[in-house]
Parts: structure tokens; sequence; C-alpha cells
């Protein structure tokens, strides 16, 4: 009786052996696969909040300094909720607005209504309207404010990275 | 003897398994840090970039640019004045040059992570001399 389990202690003991490889195994690629897709995960967040941000900026920057020969002001169209930057330019005797602003597209090409910025451009005979201009990209806020030479503008993407900017209005003065 | 050379092959199948396993980890840990250290940086290089826009306008439209730079933080270190931020460090140094016709000063906004300069955006204004009538 004690022969056999002797004989028996050495396949316990490597069953065993075979075992405890095979649980490391299995942590040590479950630890690996989690980190993986931890990093995966945090790599693709902050690519967004990147690009979310950089375009934001650019497309705000690049429509500011498109019209900057202008007067810049800041309109408040109290019944449709909407601050609007605008930017006047003098054509033969003519006012033109050039304005950003942020508004719900009502009628989305996909059907989803979203928050947009937009960009319309204005005679000074035409009554404004929010769906009268052409939509930028995706935008939850847009909050424009002008401080001497300065103008800021605090924008929030929809994902909600905020982000300011902050321009020195080179040629046209400003205006509230 | 015959089982026990068979569970002895099954042994050193798993230790060659579990061997090849730790390389592909090893290499796979060192690619998950590369991965972050390029996040990281890229991230740094961003808002570095749009903080020193923002930056280099103020500077630009301000008659007083210490004032400016003391309201969004900065302090001095050395010849420069510098702003820790998360993840880079932004520091603003000043050259002025003098023509004949008036003062050319320039503020170099620059974006650092660590050691490694990441981006440098002057920003530079001319003050005419004041012509006597």
């Amino acid at each position: 009786m004690s022969k056999s389990a002797n004989s028996h202690s050495p396949r316990i003991i490597q069953s065993v052996f075979v075992l405890l490889l095979l649980s490391l195994f299995a942590i040590l690629s479950t630890f690996l696969v989690t980190m993986g897709a931890q990093i995966y995960r945090n790599t693709v967040e902050s690519a967004e909040d990147n690009s979310n941000s950089r375009i934001m900026t650019a497309v705000v920057r690049s429509a500011i300094w498109a019209e900057d020969g202008g007067e810049v002001r800041i309109e408040r169209f109290e019944d449709l909720g909407i601050t609007a930057l605008s930017i006047v330019n003098d054509f033969e005797g003519e006012k033109y607005y050039k304005r950003l602003y942020c508004a719900v597209d009502p009628d989305p090409l996909d059907g989803d209504p979203r928050s947009f910025l937009w960009e319309s451009y204005n005679s000074e005979e035409m009554e404004f309207r929010a769906d009268s201009g052409e939509t930028l990209c995706e935008l939850n806020g847009f909050e424009p404010s002008i401080d001497g030479g300065i103008l800021k503008v605090e924008l929030e993407s929809p994902d909600g990275t905020k982000s300011t900017i902050r321009m020195a209005l080179r040629t046209g003065g400003a205006g509230e | 003897m015959k089982e026990g050379s068979r569970a002895n092959a099954l042994l050193v199948e798993l230790l060659l398994v579990i061997f090849f396993f730790m390389i592909s980890a090893a290499i796979l840990v060192q690619v998950y840090g590369d991965a972050k250290l390029k996040s990281k940086t890229a991230h740094a290089t961003n808002f570095s970039m749009l903080d020193a826009q923002n930056i280099a306008e103020d500077l630009y439209a301000s008659d007083d640019p210490d004032a400016v730079l003391k309201e969004y933080g900065f302090t001095a270190e050395g010849d420069s004045m510098v702003l820790q931020k998360e993840g880079y460090l932004l520091k603003v140094t000043f050259r002025e040059e003098e023509t004949a016709s008036g003062i050319l000063r320039t503020y170099d906004v620059s974006g650092l992570e660590g050691d490694k300069i990441l981006l440098t955006l002057p920003s530079t204004r001319f003050i005419p001399k004041e012509v006597s009538p």
C-alpha cells in the first residue's frame, strides 16, 4: 500500500506542476491582453481629444482669418438663442455680414439633429436665420467675446472637450 | 516508463510554449510602452501648440507683454519665462533688434517635453521710432 502511494506521488507532483504552469500561462496572457486593451483605449481617447481640439480651433481660426479685414462684432439674437461672431465688410456702400455661430441642424442628412458650427454670409437687408448658412463642423458650444483687441472664443466639442482660442484682431477693429 | 516519457514530453512542450510566450510578451510590452510614449508626445505637441498660438496672439496684441505672461502664470527662470502644464512646459524667450526705423521685438513661445523642444512659435512686433515733426 505504501509502495503504491510512493510510486504515485511523482506523477501527482508532475500533474500539479503542469497545472501550475498552465495557470501561470493563463494569468499572464489575460494580464497582457488587458494591459494592451487599456493602452489601446487610452491612445485612441488621446488621439480623439487631439484631433477634436485641433479641428475645432483650426476651422474657427481659418474662418476668422479669411475675413479679418472687416469689423468684428458679437451679435446676440435673443429670440433664436444664438450668440454670433460677426465680421462686417463694406462693399460699394453695402454692408455684408459673415456670421459664425453654433446651432442645431434642423434637417441633417442622416436624420439625427445635432449641434453644428455654422457660417453664413448675408447682406445687411437680409434677415438672419439660423439655417441660412452652411455647417462647418460638429460643435456643442461656441461662446465668443471681445476684450480690447483680443477676440476670445470658447469652444466645446461633441465629446465635451473644451478649447479656447485667443486671436489678435489685426485690421478691422472690434465692436460689441 | 512509456507513460512517464509522455508526461515529460508534455512538460517540455509546455515549457517551450511559455518560453515563446514570454519572448512575445516582452516584445509586446515594449511596443505598448512606445505607443504610450508617442501618444503622450502627440498630446503634449497638440496642446502646447494651441497654448502657444493663444500666447503668441496675446503677446502680439499687448503693450505690456510681461503682464500678459504673469497673467498666464509664467515665472521667471534665467532669461526666459516658463509655465509648467500637464505633460509639457511652455517657455517664452525674448529678443530685441534695433533698426534705423524702430525696434523689432520677438517673443519665441516654445513647447517642451522634458529637454525635447516640441515646437517654437515666434511672435514679432515692430515698434517704429517716433518721428520728430
